[in-house]
């Protein structure tokens, strides 16, 4: 791909996140409810209430109130928390990392498993691994994830107690270390990854059985190839051109999961601090997270449409 | 005799399958069987410790409470953290004037206090050893430790205090933009003067025989060094520097906050564990699991039915306390036909509030007589008011004295809506509450819809006084029977000021509650506020329903440990873990 073309589709991505900005902003603030109210106490009277909507600048008509955050946003200053009192960006900077861990995570058991069952099954196509297989990740696929991680809080944590029930590492150790946040990322990645890992599982094999009826592989096999570099070279590889448009797709959605997986486990990240920030109308702080998280999932689509060149070469950007 | 063994055919195990998933569904569809009638029971067996102990008739002119601090010193136990779930997502925000959650209680200290150790609503000394009460109600004089230090080291004096509280009455104070979430308790405040370094005079507008109860608040009566306000402005918010028995040690914000103990606390029988972690636990069922996988110490608010099912772990303590809160479906007296107080009579007659509390919420409330629970002690009126015991046939007469013999489904023309909220803590159980409600109401012949909506759009329309009939939750921010009765009931907080959403306006109750509110007079107030609510139970612009009892579990090692009816763990100051 050129360069031209890759800022061509660079600038394209500006259109996406403006109206992301818009749509936020927008809902947010034409959504009852308001963050003034469930700020200042019972009593407090009416002029009490309006000096502290002027304190936040809540007084002020939207186009201003938005044209004021965007301004700032593109500076890199995505305003201050009503509730917490922090800038947004602070924040966000300081549950990403913890967000980021987990998605990852999740995805690459996802990947990993999901494409290794799905192949496994599609080798052995109708028979009784074949079946279970597919039972399996439909009945994972089914299951929402906040029941999953309540009954591996319950069987795993309070039952055999091998795991810790949630958080991101114990709270008697100074200094976090990567065993001990291995340890708590077990179930939270397990329970926000296995959805996704069923439905790779069934993708891999559906698209390798189409795969393996191709000319090509047919060439391969009477070219004499071992079964092997048949089936990972060539058959695998162009299999998966579905699989990681999925696990684009999938970024999106785990970002979206991790809401759920976060509040259940109490995973410090971005989810859980969206939630808080929505139930508390708390409009720069909801605004940020998802402007953050928008522009997060616009960018690792842009990584994936470059990575499709490099997994399939009939693919070229020109 | 030749047996054959018989084999499993594929219809035999069909047909077991299908006895078996039938018998399981019948049991699901069985009327659950509330664990708990009564509720006394509870106590007994749950709650061994809990002592309830109702709030004791207030002081009228003079208080000298001093805090009794024993001899003998106090053993040192205080090697093992406690660590404390909340439910609050950052566990806790120290800007100057904010709410405070729970590590308030253990951070700051006001001028007065509640009594955590006796776990009432008692006010005892804090800041202020004692005070008086000077020009008929209009000044309060505060006699101040001398032995009072910041985290940071700094002595704290009387002057602190009035800086801190003119920083949000005062718009020309240089650190007044600190004070952004304005807070009302000191708009009854005139001017503060420090007399000398140990003597505050808080000079009132007007009379306010709540002041003591609002002296307690973490808000403007728990100072922080102005010196470190002034050095880190907004950056206060992490690094405060109060006065509590504890000090912030570190702040991982969303996975620990950890507090230590500050040794130049004045109280050494406050503070005894060497630290509280509290550790954010969004989810009430995760909280549970890391309570029983002993990952942590201390949980509130736990569900009635977890509750009695904690309580048989030998290694938990389920703690019980009855509170302030009020919960009940409010009318707007205004609209057709609620403006017609038989037929609010009559909605309050046609439910049955004891099955309700027995079956809806396994026991765990106590029914509701008047706007206030049985902890406002001496202004409690269930004794003396009318009683809406069940009688569906008085609720039919009633109606049918009013106009609607077959009852109504409409209000003001309009199609009849109960509105709700849902997902907000002690809230009771909002939809099978409703639920039940509107089926007790559909045998009398007034037929209602139920709207559900998240806390912050319905609280956003009630304010507007939108709504012909909610439900609401209410709980008091201080102690005193005002916070119930005049916002809810008084003329001078009808909409858009105010809260006061059924739109209240009678003459006699607007008499009482000034009396109330002007008097520091004790008996006199206390037979207002009794005559009061009298006059509003007759009127009837609520259904009355019940007063929240809420569960807190913790674990067995945890000793000292005295349940706060206010709740958040207040009484950890005095606890310690044996291990």
């Amino acid at each position: 791909m050129n360069l031209r073309l890759l800022l061509q589709r660079l600038i394209h991505l500006i259109p996406v996140l403006f109206g992301v900005s818009v749509i936020t902003f927008s809902i947010l603030h034409l959504a009852p409810g308001d963050p003034v109210l469930l700020m200042v106490p019972a009593q407090a009277t009416q002029e009490e209430v309006e000096r502290v909507r002027h304190n936040l600048g809540l007084d002020q008509p939207l186009p201003v109130q938005y044209m004021s955050w965007i301004g700032n946003a593109l500076r890199g200053d995505l305003g201050t928390s009503l509730f917490a009192s922090q800038p947004v960006m602070d924040l966000v900077l300081e549950r990403f990392p913890a967000t980021v861990l987990l998605t990852a995570a999740a995805l690459g058991f996802a990947l990993l498993v999901g494409v290794s069952l799905g192949l496994v099954a599609s080798l052995r196509r109708d028979t009784v691994l074949d079946r279970v297989t597919m039972v399996m990740s439909v009945m994972g696929w089914s299951m929402p994830p906040f029941w999953i991680g309540l009954m591996l809080i319950i069987f795993f944590a309070v039952q055999l107690r091998w795991l810790p029930t949630g958080g991101m590492f114990s709270l008697s150790a100074m200094k976090p270390t990567a065993p001990d946040v291995a340890k708590h990322l077990i179930l939270p990645a397990f329970t926000l990854g296995v959805r996704h890992m069923c439905y790779v599982a069934r993708l891999t094999r559906s698209s390798m059985l189409e795969v393996l009826g191709e000319d090509y592989v047919r060439t391969a096999r009477s070219k004499g190839l071992k079964e092997r570099v048949v089936v990972i070279r060539h058959a695998l590889r162009n299999a998966l051109i579905p699989v990681v448009t999925v696990a684009g797709v999938s970024v999106g959605r785990l970002l979206g999961g991790a809401v759920v997986v976060e509040t259940v486990f109490g995973w410090p990240g971005l989810g859980r601090l969206t939630v808080t920030g929505i139930l508390e109308r708390d409009f720069p702080l909801v605004q940020g997270t998802i402007l953050f998280a928008a522009t997060t999932f616009v960018i690792v689509n842009f990584l994936v449409d470059l990575l499709y060149a490099w997994l399939d070469p009939r693919i070229r950007y020109t | 005799m030749n047996v054959q063994k018989k084999r499993l055919t594929r219809r035999d195990f069909l047909r077991y399958a299908g006895l078996a998933a039938g018998a399981t569904a019948l049991s699901a569809c069985a009327a659950p069987t509330p664990v708990v009638v009564e509720t006394e029971k509870v106590v007994e067996k749950a709650v061994p410790q809990t002592v309830v102990v109702e709030k004791a008739v207030p002081q009228t002119v003079v208080v000298e409470k001093e805090k009794v601090v024993t001899a003998t010193p106090v053993p040192i136990k205080k090697d093992t953290p406690i660590i404390i779930a909340t439910p609050t997502e950052d566990a806790g925000l120290f800007l100057p004037l904010t709410h405070v959650d729970f590590p308030g209680y253990f951070l700051n200290r006001a001028l007065l206090c509640y009594d955590f150790k006796g776990g009432t609503y008692d006010v005892v000394p804090s800041l202020a050893k004692s005070y008086e009460v000077l020009d008929n109600g209009l000044r309060y004089r505060l006699h101040l430790r001398d032995d009072a230090y910041y985290h940071g080291g700094g002595k704290y004096e009387a002057e602190h205090s009035k800086w801190y509280i003119e920083m949000e009455m005062k718009d020309d104070h240089p650190y007044h933009h600190l004070a952004v979430r304005g807070q009302s308790r000191a708009s009854n405040v005139d001017h503060v003067e420090a007399v000398d370094k140990t003597t505050l005079d808080i000079y009132l507008k007007a009379v306010f025989p709540a002041e003591p109860d609002w002296l307690t608040s973490w808000h403007e009566w728990a100072p922080h060094n102005p010196e470190t306000i002034k050095k880190l402005e907004k950056e206060i918010a992490n690094h405060p520097d109060g006065l509590g028995p504890y000090k912030l040690l570190e702040w991982q914000k969303g996975s620990r906050l950890i507090l230590e103990k500050h040794d130049k606390y004045w109280d050494p029988n406050e503070g005894l564990a060497s630290q509280l972690i509290f550790r954010p636990v969004t989810e009430v069922q995760a909280r549970i699991a890391a309570l029983e996988a002993g990952e942590i110490h201390w949980m509130g608010d736990v569900p009635v039915d977890e509750a009695l099912r904690l309580a048989t772990n030998p290694e938990l303590r389920v703690a019980q306390q009855k509170t302030l809160w009020v919960w009940f479906i409010h009318f707007d007296t205004r609209k057709k036909p609620l403006d017609d107080v038989r037929v609010r009579q009559a909605l309050n007659y046609a439910v049955d509030k004891e099955t309700l509390i027995k079956d809806v919420l396994r026991g765990a409330a106590v029914r509701s007589y008047s706007p206030l629970s049985p902890q406002f002690g001496p202004y409690y009126a269930g004794n003396v008011v009318r009683h809406y015991d069940y009688d569906p046939q008085k609720a039919k007469d009633l109606l049918a004295e009013a106009g609607y013999p077959n009852g109504f489904d409409e209000i003001d023309g309009q199609p009849a809506i109960l509105y709700g909220y849902s997902g907000r803590m002690g809230s009771g159980k909002p939809a099978p509450m409703l639920e039940f409600i509107q089926a007790q109401w559909k045998a009398v012949g007034v037929n209602v819809k139920i709207e559900m909506s998240d806390f912050a759009s319905f609280e956003a329309k009630r304010q507007a006084g939108d709504f012909p009939m909610a439900m609401r939750g209410w709980t008091p921010s201080s102690a005193d029977p005002d916070g119930v009765l005049s916002q809810n009931f008084h003329k001078n907080f009808l909409p858009p000021e105010g809260r006061n959403v059924c739109w209240l306006d009678d003459a006699e109750v607007n008499t009482l509650l000034d009396t109330a509110m002007s008097t520091i007079d004790m008996p006199k107030r206390i037979q207002a506020m009794l005559d009061a609510q009298k006059r509003i139970v007759d009127l009837a612009p609520w259904l009355f329903v019940m007063h929240e009892v809420a569960f807190e579990a913790y674990n067995a090692k945890l000793q000292d440990y005295v349940a706060w009816p206010g709740g958040r763990a207040a009484g950890m100051v005095y606890a310690w873990l044996k291990v």
